[in-house]
C-alpha cells in the first residue's frame, strides 16, 4: 500500500511524472486490455478503447483522489470507456446493447484466434447464456482475477450483488456446460 | 513493484487464449505502449514546445514593439531637446546684449512705427 502511495505521489510530480507513467503502462497495459477485449470483444475495438483508456488516465491523474486504489481506478475508467464504445456502437446501428454484445460473441466463434477446442467452445457458449451484467462480474472475477469490492467500486454495484452475481453464474455455466454435454 | 501479483501477464495471455480463443497479433503491446506514449507523454511535450515557442514569439514581439516605440519617442523627444537647446542658447545669448543696444534698437523700432503712421 505504502508503495501505491509512493508510486501516486510519482505520477503525480512533475519531476517523476513521464518515468512514472512510463511504468504505469508497462504495469496495465496487459491486464487493462484483456479486461476491455471481453468487454468489446474485437482486437481493434479493445486497441482502441485502450489507447483513450491511457490518455484519460493521464489527463485525470491530477483529480485522481485515492479514494480507491490506482488499480480499481483505472478499471473503472477501462470500463466506462468500453461501455463508451459499446455505446457509440449501438448508436451507429441503431441496436441495442444486449445486441451489440450478442453480435460481437458471435463474431468472436467466426474469429481466426479461436482455435474451436471443446472447452472453448462450451464455455464461450455457456458464458453467452448469461445475462450481461453476471457475465461482467464473471469474467471480473474469474479472469481478472479481482476482489468483488474491487469489481464493486468499478461496476458501482454493492458488493453482495456482486457476489450473487458471481455465484448465479457460477451455478449457470455449470449447468449450460453439463447441457451441452447431454446435447453433444 | 507489482500491485497485483495473482495473474502475470503470460499468464493471462495463455488464460485468455486457452480459455477463449482470444489472441493478439505478434508484438502488439511494444507498438501499442509505443502509441500510448506518444498520445499522453510526448503530445504533452510537444504541446508545451509549442506553448513555449507561442510565449517566447509574444515576448520577442513585445520587445521588437517597445523597441521600435522607444526609438521612435527617442526620436521626437531629440527633436524637442536641439529646440530647448537652441531657446536657451537665445535666451542666454539675449543677456549679453547691451542695455544701449537694445535702446537704440527700441528707439529705432519705434521711429519707424511713427514714420508708417504718418504716411497712412
Amino acid at each position: 500500500m505504502k508503495d501505491e502511495k509512493d508510486f501516486i505521489q510519482q505520477l503525480l510530480s512533475p519531476k517523476h511524472k513521464e518515468k512514472a507513467f512510463v511504468r504505469l503502462v508497462d504495469l496495465y497495459q496487459e491486464r487493462l486490455y484483456w479486461h476491455i477485449r471481453k468487454l468489446v470483444v474485437s482486437h481493434e475495438n479493445a486497441n482502441d478503447v485502450l489507447q483513450n483508456t491511457f490518455v484519460r488516465v493521464y489527463k485525470s491523474l491530477f483529480s485522481f483522489k485515492q479514494q480507491s486504489s490506482l488499480h480499481t481506478w483505472m478499471y473503472r475508467i477501462a470500463y466506462n470507456e468500453s461501455l463508451r464504445l459499446l455505446e457509440k456502437n449501438k448508436n451507429r446501428n441503431a441496436i441495442s446493447l444486449e445486441d451489440v454484445q450478442e453480435k460481437h460473441l458471435e463474431s468472436l466463434f467466426d474469429s481466426d484466434y479461436l482455435d474451436g477446442s471443446e472447452i472453448q467452445i462450451k464455455l464461450k457458449k455457456a458464458l453467452s447464456m448469461l445475462s450481461e451484467k453476471q457475465r461482467i462480474v464473471f469474467q471480473m472475477k474469474y479472469y481478472d482475477d479481482l476482489k468483488f469490492r474491487e469489481i464493486s467500486d468499478i461496476l458501482d454495484i454493492k458488493e453482495n450483488s456482486v457476489k450473487t452475481c458471481y455465484y448465479g453464474a457460477v451455478k449457470h455455466i455449470e449447468k449450460k456446460m453439463l447441457e451441452v454435454e447431454i446435447i453433444r | 513493484m507489482d500491485f497485483k501479483t495473482t495473474h502475470n501477464a503470460s499468464e493471462l495471455k495463455r488464460l485468455h487464449q486457452k480459455e477463449l480463443g482470444m489472441d493478439v497479433p505478434e508484438g502488439y503491446f511494444s507498438s501499442s505502449k509505443k502509441d500510448i506514449l506518444s498520445k499522453t507523454i510526448y503530445q504533452s511535450k510537444r504541446t508545451r514546445v509549442i506553448k513555449w515557442m507561442g510565449a517566447s514569439m509574444s515576448v520577442a514581439a513585445a520587445i521588437v514593439i517597445f523597441v521600435f516605440l522607444k526609438t521612435g519617442t527617442n526620436k521626437v523627444s531629440d527633436e524637442n531637446q536641439i529646440l530647448n537647446e537652441f531657446d536657451n542658447d537665445v535666451l542666454i545669448s539675449s543677456l549679453f546684449v547691451s542695455n544701449k543696444k537694445v535702446d537704440t534698437l527700441t528707439d529705432v523700432y519705434m521711429l519707424e512705427g511713427l514714420i508708417d503712421e504718418n504716411d497712412f
